[in-house]
């Protein structure tokens, strides 16, 4: 019997993932699948009591990144001439360094929590200017 | 058993403000250090008073705080550092025993310029002495004698300009004030009382009349920063505060009614003004200012309609921007941001320390470990140049 590494851990089916955002979130997110065989989870997440509804749209390239995206009020890379922190170019938001996620993490139990963070951070950043969430900004290239 | 811990303050819109109203709160307050600066000086000044041997002390002079520093609900001025902290030394005779109001002013105040220091910070005002402690407080006493007339803890207390003797009864509104404050518990108190936050705790103890009076004497502050003669005075404002209350248990709602409260007592009064009698002695109009100038009272009520009509604003808005925008016009901006600023800084802290969770059924972050949450594992936000 070939010798299992203690450290593989399998990655989640697309299967597995849908079901644990379904039995997590109760339906607050829909699932469907787009042209590119991309799992589209669309929802809506409001960080804090005070805080706005953002509609979220997070679409898995199948054991890729997850790309998340805040739909309405529509967030991008930029707002009112400011680059907005943690984000990328296209506008999608950058919840993660490249190795706290792989296919084995469940996207309901870290992408989701990760997004609140964000939007409440985001919020405070809109309201004084500063960032307070943490986090690193790479000094350029891609991550 | 494991006790819930207090709820986070994001929970629901209304507990989010009530976190940043009592945060502003906070920083408005006279902080631990100069309170019990302030205690200890004003010890320091009965002693002297009362030295055995001298002319005062066959008085028995009795010195203790009257004011927002009795009351707890001190506001620090918008500019400058001296907080202005009003003081009774009440002695222990009849008032007859002066030949008039002014022989006891001068009595206070001779007494405490035989002292080094004191000689050098004392200011004569019309009914007090004061002492000017640079950088920390204006310490005003206001010397009284026992009101035979009225008996109980009311006082007469001298008028300089006038000059007579005036009643006043400092103890009876700190007891009527007191009183005034007790609340009814809400949900969010009870699970407080169960396991206090520590962080929060100091935050969330005041009750809530004492916080909107603070709210309201900034508000005002602010408001008349070019005309303080015109405005408001605090007394007359605690005293609004304090009879329209009706026992909400958070600062957020206690000042949806407080501030209704004073429209409709203002409508009311029509074709009139609003009378604003002391609770403790009801024949002294707090507010008699008014009736010699009326532009005043104008723009009282201009004021009051105006800040009603913000406060509702504020209160259905969302978005923390928009919320911390509508804060600073009736705060102060620095002040607004500075509490979103501790805020987030306190949501990072339990972050970090992994004590926070995302409710499942819309995202807030939270501190629940019931089954309604998901956990917040550890992430680093990353992100792109462009």
């Amino acid at each position: 019997m070939a010798k299992r590494n203690k450290f593989f851990k399998p990655a989640l089916s697309v299967a597995q993932q849908v079901l644990a955002m379904a039995s997590t979130y109760e339906g607050r997110f829909r699932v469907s699948f787009d042209r590119n065989h991309c799992v589209n989870w669309t929802g809506t997440v409001v960080p804090c009591g005070l805080g706005k509804q953002y509609q979220v749209r997070i679409v898995y390239p199948f054991r890729r990144r997850p790309e998340v995206w805040v739909v309405r009020p529509a967030i991008g890379h930029y707002e009112n001439g400011k680059k907005v922190p943690h984000t990328f170019a296209d506008g999608s938001i950058c919840l993660h360094l490249h190795e706290q996620w792989n296919p084995a993490v469940s996207i309901a139990a870290t992408i989701i929590p990760w997004l609140s963070r964000w939007l409440y951070h985001f919020e405070v950043w809109q309201a004084i200017d500063e960032w307070l969430g943490g986090g690193h900004e790479p000094s350029g290239g891609k991550h | 058993m494991a006790v819930a811990p207090a709820p986070l303050f994001t929970e629901s819109p209304v507990s989010h403000l009530n976190d940043l109203l009592s945060r502003i709160c906070v920083e408005l307050q006279l902080d631990e250090t100069h309170y019990d600066l302030a205690k200890q000086r004003y010890g320091a000044v009965g002693k002297w008073l009362d030295a055995p041997g001298t002319l005062v002390a066959l008085y028995r002079p009795t010195i203790y705080p009257q004011g927002s520093m009795a009351l707890n609900t001190t506001v620090k001025p918008p500019k400058g550092d001296e907080f202005d902290l009003d003081f009774v030394c009440e002695f222990g005779v009849d008032y007859r025993a002066f030949a008039n109001p002014v022989a006891l002013l001068d009595l206070l105040e001779k007494r405490l310029r035989e002292h080094a220091t004191y000689r050098s910070m004392l200011e004569r005002k019309n009914r007090c002495v004061r002492l000017n402690y640079a950088r920390e407080f204006y310490m005003d006493i206001l010397p009284g004698c026992h009101d035979p007339h009225n008996g109980g803890t009311c006082l007469v207390v001298p008028d300089r300009r006038l000059p007579t003797w005036k009643a006043s009864n400092p103890k009876g509104y700190i007891d009527w004030f007191t009183g005034r404050t007790v609340f009814r518990v809400s949900r969010s108190r009870m699970f407080a009382d169960a396991e206090p936050i520590p962080d929060q705790e100091a935050v969330s103890d005041k009750p809530p009349l004492k916080l909107a009076v603070q709210l309201l004497k900034r508000w005002r502050d602010l408001k008349y920063a070019t005309n303080m003669d015109i405005a408001p005075i605090s007394i007359v404002l605690t005293t609004l505060a304090g009879n329209t209350y009706r026992g909400e248990g958070t600062v957020a709602e206690a000042m949806d009614t407080i501030l209704a409260g004073i429209v409709v007592a203002i409508d009311t009064a029509l074709p009139k003004r609003l009378p604003v009698r002391n609770p403790s002695n009801t024949n002294e109009d707090l507010s008699e200012r008014w009736d010699s100038d009326r532009a005043a009272y104008e723009m009282f009520c201009i004021t009051m309609r105006e800040l009603n009509v913000q406060w509702r604003q504020l209160r259905a808005e969302t978005g923390l921007m928009n919320v911390t925008a509508r804060l600073e016009r009736l705060f102060g901006r620095d002040l607004a941001r500075s509490v979103v600023r501790e805020q987030a800084e306190f949501v990072e802290q339990l972050c970090a320390k992994q004590q926070t969770t995302v409710k499942k059924q819309s995202g807030i972050i939270s501190n629940l470990a019931a089954s309604a949450a998901v956990t917040m594992p550890r992430n680093t936000f990353y992100g792109e140049e462009e």
